[in-house]
């Protein structure tokens, strides 16, 4: 479905993500982990058009999105939740919900959507009429998510859906994430908690400084002696190898 | 007797400046762009006005729609869209070049000094009711102001496009990746700026009866201090800041000493400093005026 390879992108001269290559299959659930500035967002920034790649191709169902900007990358099915939610909190829970919308859908469509998203985020039902701005960091986050979903994706980019959540919410965006798979939502999943999204996922992809130092299923990487080091407690005492590890 | 026709006064100029305001802060709320090219907007449909008075009011009032309009739209085609992922300070010299040409260009077709346009006669008649006298215009001032206003806040609170609109205006970039079309909902802000530029031209001209090449400089500073004292990029905000400035303006003129008129303006934008130092951000902020496009 998605086809990242050797995909370059910088920041005036400073490298951000360097030779970066991964792939995603229909109904999977892929995660990026890796450190604060890896350059995972990065690569979510390449991918739904907010940056225009050095080098490199991204191929989506076969075809080319580099360059053709974010919103030609979202009419293609490939929709995004930004690191830090950015939500509209001038506009209301609902209003938030529509703004996906295609301008072509009849507005009772839009309205049988909003309703579906309200149905797996039952708790925004509560505020649909109030300004998104009076949501809780728990509930943002899943107003970010059913707004991506509103569009009926067939690629959701989940950019640190946990970043500054409680555990107990953060157990909530798990398995909604859990649920998207069941629903047939393809995934790729950006997260720092890299122990709980390697677990998640079908496959997993580990950054380090712009690049990919290792991959593999959820078994292959936690019992590698790397994985062990950058999360369970060797990070800060060991450098990562990275002999073999990305293709 | 004297309070009334003072405030209907002070609503009327208020009404132009929040009109202005408007004009400015709706590519701004968008684009983070203060558009210095707005008073050429102006300066254009008021010529087009000049223009077109012999086939009568109608004609005037769409000749100038239809080139603040287009002129709007030609700017953002011509100035801007090749800038789109330009930073500020060039947007910013942009739009100076596209006024300077645009002066320039007004000056060498229709002569440096100003035209008279013959005011509408219908407008000069003042109203008496009792003993309160006061211009028709600015009854038709008020009302076109306020059909604006009601206008916009209907197009942004009730149509999927004004949403789109209100969600680009506060996070440009993630609206865009949930389908926002940049280049449509920027045109469309220019479009509107546009509209309001000839409105407040259809105003400027009924009041004055003179155009001239340089009329939209004061006029732009006007709608820029109104926006800042507003908050930049918010439309709400512009409206505040408008009315504000224009009351505080037509107050003073009332109430300071003979010896002190000359000085209305000085005191007018000491009260705007004094208020910004007080509210930095603005009397009503525009809640994420961070990213631009």
């Amino acid at each position: 479905m998605l086809d990242i390879s050797q995909l370059w992108v910088e920041y005036g001269k400073i490298p951000a993500v360097r030779d970066v290559s991964l792939h995603v299959e229909a109904n999977e659930i892929v995660a990026l982990v890796g450190p604060n500035g890896a350059g995972k967002t990065t690569v979510i920034s390449a991918l739904c058009g907010l940056v225009t790649p050095r080098s490199g191709s991204i191929q989506y169902r076969g075809r080319s999105i580099v360059g053709i900007g974010p919103e030609r990358v979202f009419s293609l099915g490939v929709s995004t939740v930004p690191e830090g939610r950015h939500i509209f909190e001038t506009l209301t829970v609902r209003e938030n919900l529509l703004v996906p919308m295609a301008r072509e859908r009849p507005r009772r469509k839009a309205k049988d959507d909003v309703q579906a998203g309200i149905e797996r985020f039952p708790v925004l039902g509560r505020f649909l009429d109030s300004p998104a701005s009076l949501l809780s960091g728990g509930q943002r986050q899943q107003l970010a998510i059913a707004r991506a979903l509103v569009s009926r994706p067939d690629l959701l980019l989940l950019d640190e859906p946990t970043l500054g959540l409680d555990p107990l919410t953060i157990d909530t965006v798990f398995r909604i994430i859990q649920e998207l798979r069941d629903d047939g939502v393809t995934v790729l999943l950006v997260e720092q908690n890299a122990t709980r999204a390697v677990q998640l996922a079908d496959r997993s992809y580990v950054m380090s400084s712009g690049e990919i130092v290792l991959d593999g299923d959820r078994d292959d990487l936690v019992g590698t002696a790397d994985f062990a080091a950058m999360y369970l407690g060797g990070a800060a005492t060991r450098p990562l190898a990275t002999e073999g590890a990305a293709e | 007797m004297i309070v009334v026709q003072t405030l209907i006064a002070a609503l009327s100029l208020g009404s132009l400046y929040a009109v202005l305001a408007l004009g400015l802060a709706l590519v701004a709320s968008i684009m983070r762009l203060v558009n210095f090219a707005h008073g050429e907007l102006i300066m254009g449909a008021a010529y087009a006005m000049a223009f077109s008075f012999a086939f009568g009011p109608a004609a005037m009032i769409a000749a100038a729609l239809v080139v603040g309009v287009v002129l709007a739209l030609a700017s953002d085609q011509i100035g801007f869209r090749a800038l789109r992922s330009a930073d500020s300070t060039t947007l910013f010299i942009s739009s100076f070049a596209i006024s300077f040409l645009l002066q320039n260009t007004a000056s060498a077709l229709f002569g440096s000094t100003s035209r008279t346009v013959p005011a509408l006669p219908a407008l000069s008649q003042p109203i008496t009711i009792g003993e309160i006298s006061f211009p028709m215009l600015d009854i038709v001032i008020i009302a076109t102001a306020a059909v604006l206003l009601g206008g916009l806040t209907l197009l942004l609170k009730k149509t999927r496009t004004g949403l789109r609109m209100r969600a680009a205006a506060e996070d440009f970039r993630v609206a865009r990746t949930l389908g926002v079309r940049a280049n449509r909902v920027i045109a469309l802000g220019f479009g509107l700026s546009g509209l309001f530029a000839a409105f407040a031209a259809v105003i400027v001209v009924a009041q004055s009866g003179v155009v001239s090449p340089t009329m939209g400089s004061d006029l732009v500073l006007i709608a820029f201090i109104a926006c800042v004292l507003g908050g930049l990029g918010s439309l709400p905000g512009a409206v505040v800041g408008g009315f504000v400035l224009g009351v505080l303006t037509v107050v003073l003129q009332a109430y300071l000493p003979v010896e002190l008129k000359y000085y209305r303006d000085a005191f007018a934008f000491g009260a705007v400093i004094i208020l910004l130092v007080w509210r930095p951000q603005g009397l009503l902020p525009s809640a994420t005026a961070g990213t631009r496009v």
